[in-house]
């Protein structure tokens, strides 16, 4: 039987250990709030759980996301540290407000005229970025967005 | 609704007590997935996530997630701690005080959300941690004061012993047998109060934003203020019993001769609500 005392050594020294296991792990990953800083080029965009690529369906994928078509081709995208997005399209260039929310897995992307998209940040590493744009909370995968790292 | 404990609750005060706390988990559970894009009141999920992450090596995410899930159980830690240590001093305060908690979280959530948010990542897992802390706090102490029958923050449990009574229902025996109604009563309610708290706060959150939290502290402060309405108003009627008998002694001139006259099941009220 644990007296009152050890009990609670054990109880403490439990605590303790979830609190720093907690604190190691942040401290040893990257924020993707710092990792996603600097500028991607759209490398491909994917359609997935679709049995045929037709017109169609990708316009239905546009229409349904925002009653808005939301097309992304050929863009660069440069994220800066005070929560600006600047897209690079060939004809012009257009800002957006970006943010991370979630558990760090999700990219929330707020254009001036109100409209916002959400991704689920599916790879975040040093050189890709893959993107899976989100119709709902719990739909995600009907299309893909892979960037590489510019710089 | 909070001032009984375990098998001296009644069916009403478990279902009062489970849909006034569902209606609020409801909320609550919306309006953390609406604005923080992550739900703050189931953990079930969170687990497999946290397992999910670490196979894909996303230490961050994992840590996160695995703080969410340690808050919960730290909620829930919390709550049944103060109702086991506190009860015997006094029993509303024991039961009432993880409510009070959970409202000052709420109420954080609402203030911070509402002037100081910027939506940084940082603070939106912050934000979510005081939810599911929170939550596990509700959870804990509706699950302990109720002897386990009432748990309002997810419905898992819930879903599942519905699908168990109604299946038992198809036998008349079953179908026939109070305490099994009661119980399907109780848990049918739960689901319903978590539905309509879930889409009031999905309509709500578009037109007031982070103020949805106040609202759902009004809820709180509904469940405890309750209780301590009644507890006031049995001590009332306890006072101006005895103010009565007074009346009625110093109006015959017999004080020291004849034995106070108490009502007696007003005293035993007064003993089980304390």
């Amino acid at each position: 039987m644990l007296t009152k005392r050890w009990l609670i050594l054990v109880y403490a020294a439990l605590f303790t250990l979830n609190i720093m296991g907690f604190a190691w792990m942040i401290n040893a990953a990257t924020n993707p709030e710092k990792a996603i800083l600097g500028q991607w080029k759209e490398a491909g965009w994917h359609y997935e759980r679709v049995n045929s690529k037709t017109d169609t369906l990708r316009k239905e994928v546009y229409y349904r996301a925002g009653n808005e078509p939301v097309v992304h081709k050929a863009e660069t995208w440069s994220f800066l540290p005070d929560g600006t997005l600047v897209l690079n399209r060939e004809h012009g260039e257009e800002t957006a407000s970006w943010c991370i929310k979630g558990r760090g897995n999700i990219l929330e992307l707020k254009y001036n005229d109100g409209r916002k998209e959400h991704y689920d940040l599916t790879t975040l590493s040093d050189d890709s970025m893959t993107l899976n744009f989100e119709l709902d909370t719990q739909i995600k995968g009907l299309a893909k967005l892979t960037f590489d790292r510019l710089m | 609704m909070l001032r009984k404990f375990s098998n001296s609750r009644t069916l009403g005060d478990n279902i009062k007590l489970g849909t006034l706390t569902a209606f609020a988990a409801g909320m609550v559970n919306v309006a953390s997935l609406l604005l923080f894009l992550s739900f703050s009141s189931n953990v079930t999920g969170y687990y497999a996530i946290v397992a999910a992450e670490i196979v894909k090596g996303n230490w961050y995410q994992t840590a996160v997630v695995f703080g969410w899930v340690f808050l919960f159980f730290l909620g829930s830690f919390t709550a049944n701690f103060m109702v086991i240590h506190l009860n015997k001093r006094n029993k509303y305060f024991a039961h009432s005080l993880p409510i009070s908690i959970e409202i000052l979280c709420m109420m954080a959530v609402g203030l911070y959300g509402e002037f100081f948010y910027n939506e940084t990542l940082v603070e939106t897992e912050a934000l979510l941690a005081l939810m599911l802390f929170a939550m596990g706090l509700q959870n804990g102490l509706t699950a302990s004061i109720s002897n386990f029958a009432v748990k309002t923050t997810h419905l898992t449990g819930t879903t599942t012993d519905l699908g168990i009574l109604f299946s038992m229902f198809t036998k008349n025996e079953f179908r026939s047998n109070p305490a099994l109604r009661g119980r399907a009563l109780l848990l049918s309610s739960i689901t319903i109060s978590y539905v309509v708290g879930g889409v009031f706060a999905g309509i709500a959150h578009f037109h007031i934003g982070f103020k949805l939290f106040y609202i759902i502290s009004l809820f709180l402060v509904i469940v405890i203020g309750y209780d301590a309405y009644k507890i006031s108003m049995v001590r009332y009627q306890w006072i101006s019993v005895r103010k009565k008998n007074r009346q009625l002694l110093t109006d015959t001139g017999a004080q020291d001769n004849i034995p106070l006259k108490t009502d007696t099941s007003t005293l035993e009220k007064e003993r089980s609500v304390c």
